[in-house]
């Protein structure tokens, strides 16, 4: 997938998410679920934080969760996604070690 | 799997909007993809359900799929979505949580915190307490826990946008953020960054309370548009323009790269579309990254310049004439095989 360029104003981000509206964003900068970025003292939004809108509003309207909540969650999937990062690039390493590492580090993992 | 929009959520084609809505809220909260990460099976059956709910839950649409008026994809197609997910494992990633690894080296090396770790437990392996540091929001704990009664915060991350010009996004450079606050922050750009791409800067956010680490400040690049170069993975691309006269006689012309002018051949009977290729002279992959990986001796992109012929501004006599005597005998036919 291709990503977009750029950084994206509040009106544009809001016209960028279907679902999202001012009071919406504005709820989800107070929860600090969303952190803008700065930029030359402009509030700017990155591609990062449009697909973080998009899950959110999934969070809101189809789970029906309430704004303390959201913070739960989104932490939650923050340390999933960033445990799996790390695995990732452990087994990468992994994978560039010879096998007798490899087979002892699994050996030990007793799987 | 079927992709009527009725089969796809599961319920039947009478269905009132309040089932059609529930069955598929039902899908959406069991796979939603960013809660699933690496579940294929659950990412399809959510786009599917997406697409399906899309085009039901307007009853005009839904009225006019009934109809046979529009078919099971409706008539737009359904944005591409980026999900987080996409983002959300990049050691980048502004929002990544979990265990953090603290005040060892300079970058977020797991192996030597693992080390660090185990060494101060007598290689117990970690507990609970071997993991600490992690936060919410941004405002992890340090890893010391409470153990010397201190109440130690980890300052806030920072997060910061920075546009950067094309040509120090290939080469690298350095460029200086302004403060919200005042002062500001010296931002180092590795060679071939690419757009998107968020730097860390460790220790350079919020300052930490009671003695606690600071912060951390994350520069998320957007490389500006060249007016000439392109970017296409570590390859720049161009368009050189060339002369009649050039594509037919062949010339030596002075083409621009990012690491400055160099003379390229243009062959005799060159042709618009035609691609030279200078190797080696694209963007070098940077030297990677956490983890002491290296780039795994990626080598360098290469620079492409499509030829393009660019006809004088005015045809005179003298060309008019010579091309009206050399196409009674020298027609030839470059359509061939163009055909609908």
């Amino acid at each position: 997938m291709t990503r977009k360029t750029g950084f994206l104003s509040e009106e544009e981000a809001i016209a960028a998410v279907a679902r999202l509206d001012r009071a919406r964003l504005t709820r989800f900068v107070r929860a600090e679920v969303i952190r803008p970025a700065d930029s030359a003292g402009h509030a700017v939004y990155r591609q990062v934080d449009v697909a973080r809108m998009e899950l959110l509003c999934d969070l809101c309207d189809d789970f029906d969760l309430p704004d303390d909540a959201l913070g739960m969650v989104m932490g939650l999937v923050d340390q999933l996604h960033g445990t799996r990062g790390d695995l990732v690039a452990l087994m990468r390493a992994l994978g560039e070690e010879p096998e007798e590492v490899r087979l002892r580090v699994m050996h030990r993992i007793g799987r | 799997m079927s992709d009527d929009p009725y089969d796809v959520l599961g319920v039947a084609k009478k269905a009132s909007a309040e089932e059609i809505k529930k069955a598929y809220r039902k899908i959406a909260k069991e796979s939603h993809p960013d809660l699933h990460p690496g579940d294929a099976t659950a990412e399809a059956r959510f786009k599917a359900a997406n697409a399906a709910f899309d085009l039901l839950k307007d009853p005009e649409t839904r009225a006019r799929f009934d109809r046979g008026e529009i078919d099971a994809s409706g008539q737009e197609k359904p944005r591409e979505r980026q999900f987080y997910r996409d983002f959300a494992e990049d050691q980048g990633n502004p929002y990544r949580q979990g265990p953090r690894y603290e005040g060892y080296g300079d970058e977020a090396d797991i192996f030597a915190e693992f080390l660090r770790r185990q060494a101060r437990q007598g290689g117990q392996g970690f507990d609970r307490q071997g993991f600490g540091g992690q936060g919410f929001g941004g405002q992890g704990f340090g890893g010391q826990g409470f153990s010397d009664h201190a109440f130690r915060a980890r300052g806030a991350d920072a997060q910061y946008a920075l546009e950067v010009p094309f040509l120090d996004a290939a080469n690298g450079g350095s460029m200086r953020i302004t403060l919200p606050g005042g002062g500001d922050l010296e931002v180092r750009i590795p060679k071939g960054v690419s757009d998107g791409q968020t730097l860390r800067l460790r220790g350079k956010g919020g300052p930490g309370h009671g003695g606690g680490a600071p912060g951390d400040a994350y520069v998320t690049l957007s490389v500006a548009p060249h007016p000439v170069f392109t970017r296409d993975g570590d390859d720049i691309v161009m368009v050189l323009p060339i002369t009649l006269d050039e594509a037919v006689l062949g010339a030596k012309v002075e083409v621009p790269t990012i690491a400055g002018p160099v003379k390229v051949t243009v062959p005799k009977g060159a042709t618009s579309g035609q691609v030279l290729r200078l190797r080696g002279r694209g963007i070098e992959p940077p030297a990677q990254k956490a983890g002491g990986q290296k780039a795994g001796g990626r080598k360098p992109g290469d620079q492409r310049i499509e030829l393009r012929i660019a006809m004088p501004k005015t045809v005179d006599d003298d060309l008019a004439k010579f091309m009206e005597g050399w196409r009674k005998t020298h027609g030839y036919d470059p359509r061939k095989g163009v055909k609908a």
